[in-house]
């Protein structure tokens, strides 16, 4: 039964993921607050599973040409290196404080997000 | 032939316009690397909601290839953190393959969805529990 509702989870994660809006940032308090998931693990799963179908949308993008390669490596190499050093740092710290930190993040994203789409619209 | 011209100069304005990419552009792009790194690699997700408005609003691009662009800003640092957490971390047995197929799933649906929902109404409801979640995960 647990493999179903993990399942719903990610479904529910994925729809939002292939609208566009990150998939990830309800994927991962469904995990850990509905179904009691530990924070790291929630965290490696949603990073898992976002391969396959990241994959595939990059391919059928890039086809379309929506990808575009100019100036994209300005962002990806510093990007990849503060990646590798704060995965490490998540490994090693507590998943309490980790859980704590996103729930912050969260909040901030959703009101930053809210009063953008916002502005834009009025 | 007035249609190809236009398009020649659009062409040329376009490059013009992407070897002029000013220093500070340059300083602001590698600062919001350095962001969406940090955090898709604490987190484990959250990097492509930053990636798309920073490809939009420093990067220049239009909405739908910042969407297109922010997978292949994040989909490296997916995988450099799945290799990280999966070498020097422990998990809980049978999560991540329900998980993994559950998000695949979706994701095909999202897509298909994508054309026949309102996005609007989608988003506030999705920023709505996003700040539910995230005052439930703080305290």
């Amino acid at each position: 039964m647990k493999f179903l509702y993990l399942m719903l989870a990610g479904v529910a994660g994925g729809i939002l993921a292939g609208m566009g809006m990150g998939g990830g940032t309800l994927t991962l308090p469904l995990l850990v607050l509905c179904l009691n998931v530990g924070q790291i693990t929630a965290q490696f799963a949603n990073l898992v599973a976002f391969l396959p179908s990241g994959a595939a949308s990059l391919l059928l993008h890039a086809k379309n040409g929506l990808v575009k390669k100019n100036n994209l490596l300005f962002f990806l190499i510093p990007a990849i290196a503060t990646c590798v050093g704060c995965s490490f740092f998540a490994i090693e710290t507590s998943g309490e404080l980790l859980k704590k930190l996103f729930g912050g993040f969260l909040v901030a994203l959703a009101l930053f997000s809210f009063i953008g789409k916002t502005v834009k619209k009025y | 032939m007035q249609t190809k011209i236009i398009e020649a100069q659009n062409l040329f304005k376009f490059d013009d316009a992407s070897k002029k990419t000013s220093g500070k552009k340059k300083i602001a792009m590698v600062l919001a690397g350095l962001f969406i790194g940090a955090v898709n690699g604490l987190f484990g997700a959250g990097g492509g909601m930053l990636a798309v408005p920073c490809l939009t609003y420093i990067g220049g691009l239009d909405e739908k290839s910042a969407h297109a662009t922010a997978i292949a800003l994040i989909l490296p640092l997916c995988l450099v953190s799945s290799v990280a957490y999966g070498v020097g971390a422990t998990f809980e047995n049978g999560v991540v393959l329900p998980t993994v197929l559950g998000v695949t799933i979706g994701g095909v649906i999202g897509a298909c969805l994508l054309k026949k929902l309102s996005s609007d109404v989608v988003s506030f409801v999705f920023y709505a529990l996003m700040l539910f979640a995230g005052l439930k995960m703080m305290f």
